[in-house]
């Protein structure tokens, strides 16, 4: 059975039944073979703050962690998710306690329209828990994910370097 | 969102995974999916079932033999990356592997998926030519071994029948003194290859002995180029870059080029050569 969605496709009605724990609390899905765990995660769940950009793995906007390893959350099918942990930007820090990458991109104005941002903070959290004092050139090539179509990739590698100093 | 619905299976074991891929022959299988998804998104695949391999198990090992290393189907980019033991024995694979495109991309893709997504500008597919790996290939009738550069027939295109899928890479250890380089041009940090080079050379008392290199971008498929290496066989490493330059090599992969606006013939004619050049180069000063 199909549905139409609201963009025209045919999406086929939510068929399969996933548990995953998002942000540490157990979240069923109700999702159909072809969604993407950014779907999932925006539709369903509500999580908006996982960003929607190119959809095929390129620009990192959808950034999330998944069992601890940086995603691009489009190249997911959330079928495939049950049993993982996903961590999304709504799971890092909060408004009254930023995260201190959080507080650093604030702090340096790595932040123009932002929409690139919680893709950003979700890497850098991966980066500095496999390498907690990256280089400057380890943290280039490790955001190599994301992208700044703002064009302020500057200030967030300085943003990056204040949360390791 | 895909272009088009489909079932999706999730087998439990590799036997599983062929039956289910004998019932639909227009199936696709998906390891990590990051090459999929986004085909699926954009349309570009609209298979009926999609097999994942992702609950499959015993399909995640480095089997390190002492001739040979196996890697099976569902061991990430990443692991080949970062695998100690694996690194230590297939360094041009590994390096090859760092080039992938991003870490997100890496944690989730895989060698063998990258190998049969057969895109021309893979990174890993020109070190698979190189260190003369073989897929193991099995489908509910049997299992054969086949060589990479057999496998791709030309651009996403490869030589696995319906009912088949690659259950491990196979690589044959080289010999600890090749020294090995791998060199990739880009535009942006991430991107899939404009042009890219894996070289082998074994040199003695100065002179290559033996050379392979494997070129793949702008081509229909990565190729190992036998012209050149024949050249550069016998040649002194000092005068390495200069036999790329002035050899004829290059007409023999004059049919497979694949120019588009941006990158018309006149430049890949003029850029393959000295980006081949600087690649060799770059091995030889690179030490044992």
């Amino acid at each position: 059975m199909t549905a139409v969605s609201a963009n025209g496709g045919n999406r086929p009605a939510a068929s399969i039944s996933v548990t995953v724990s998002v942000n540490g609390r157990r979240r069923v899905i109700d999702c159909s073979p072809g969604d993407t765990l950014l779907e999932a995660l925006r539709s369903p769940l509500g999580l908006t703050g996982t960003k929607s950009g190119c959809e095929i793995g390129y620009c990192g906007a959808c950034t999330v962690l998944v069992d601890g390893a940086a995603a691009h959350s489009c190249c997911l099918l959330a079928a495939t998710m049950d049993g993982r942990e996903v961590t999304t930007i709504e799971g890092i820090g909060t408004a009254e306690g930023l995260d201190p990458v959080q507080a650093a991109f604030l702090e340096t104005g790595a932040v123009q329209c932002g929409y690139c941002t919680p893709g950003f903070v979700v890497s850098v959290k991966a980066l500095l828990a496999e390498n907690p004092a990256p280089s400057e050139a380890e943290i280039r090539r490790y955001l190599t994910g994301n992208i700044c179509r703002c064009s302020g990739f500057a200030a967030i590698v300085r943003a990056v370097a204040a949360v390791t100093r | 969102m895909p272009a088009a619905a489909f079932e999706l299976e999730r087998p439990e074991s590799v036997s599983e995974a062929l039956d289910a891929l004998a019932a639909e022959p227009d199936a696709r299988v998906m390891a990590g999916g990051q090459s999929l998804v986004p085909l699926l998104t954009l349309g570009l695949a609209v298979p009926p079932v999609v097999v994942s391999l992702d609950r499959c198990g015993g399909l995640a090992d480095i089997e390190a033999g002492p001739d040979e290393v196996a890697v099976g189907a569902m061991v990430t980019t990443r692991r080949v990356e970062l695998d100690a033991g694996l690194g230590a024995r297939l360094r041009l694979l590994a390096e090859a592997a760092a080039s992938v495109g991003s870490p997100h991309v890496r944690n989730f893709g895989t060698l063998a998926g990258n190998l049969c997504h057969a895109d021309p500008g893979s990174d890993l597919i020109p070190a698979a030519l190189c260190l003369e790996a073989e897929l193991e290939v099995r489908s509910a009738h049997g299992r054969r071994r086949v060589g990479v550069g057999e496998m791709i027939d030309g651009p996403f295109s490869t030589a696995l029948r319906p009912g088949e899928m690659a259950v491990a890479v196979r690589f044959p250890v080289p010999d600890p003194s090749w020294r090995c380089g791998y060199r990739k041009l880009v535009r942006r940090a991430g991107d899939l290859a404009m042009a890219c080079a894996a070289v082998m050379v074994r040199v003695e008392d100065g002179a290559m002995a033996e050379a392979r290199v494997a070129l793949g971008g702008p081509l229909r498929r990565a190729v190992r180029v036998r012209g050149l290496e024949a050249d550069l066989e016998g040649v002194a490493a000092a005068d390495a870059a200069g036999t790329v330059l002035g050899g004829t090599w290059m007409d023999d992969l004059a049919g497979d080029l694949l120019p588009d606006a941006t990158l018309p013939v006149d430049y890949l004619t003029a850029m393959l050569p000295r980006f081949t050049a600087a690649a060799v180069a770059e091995t030889l000063g690179a030490g044992p």
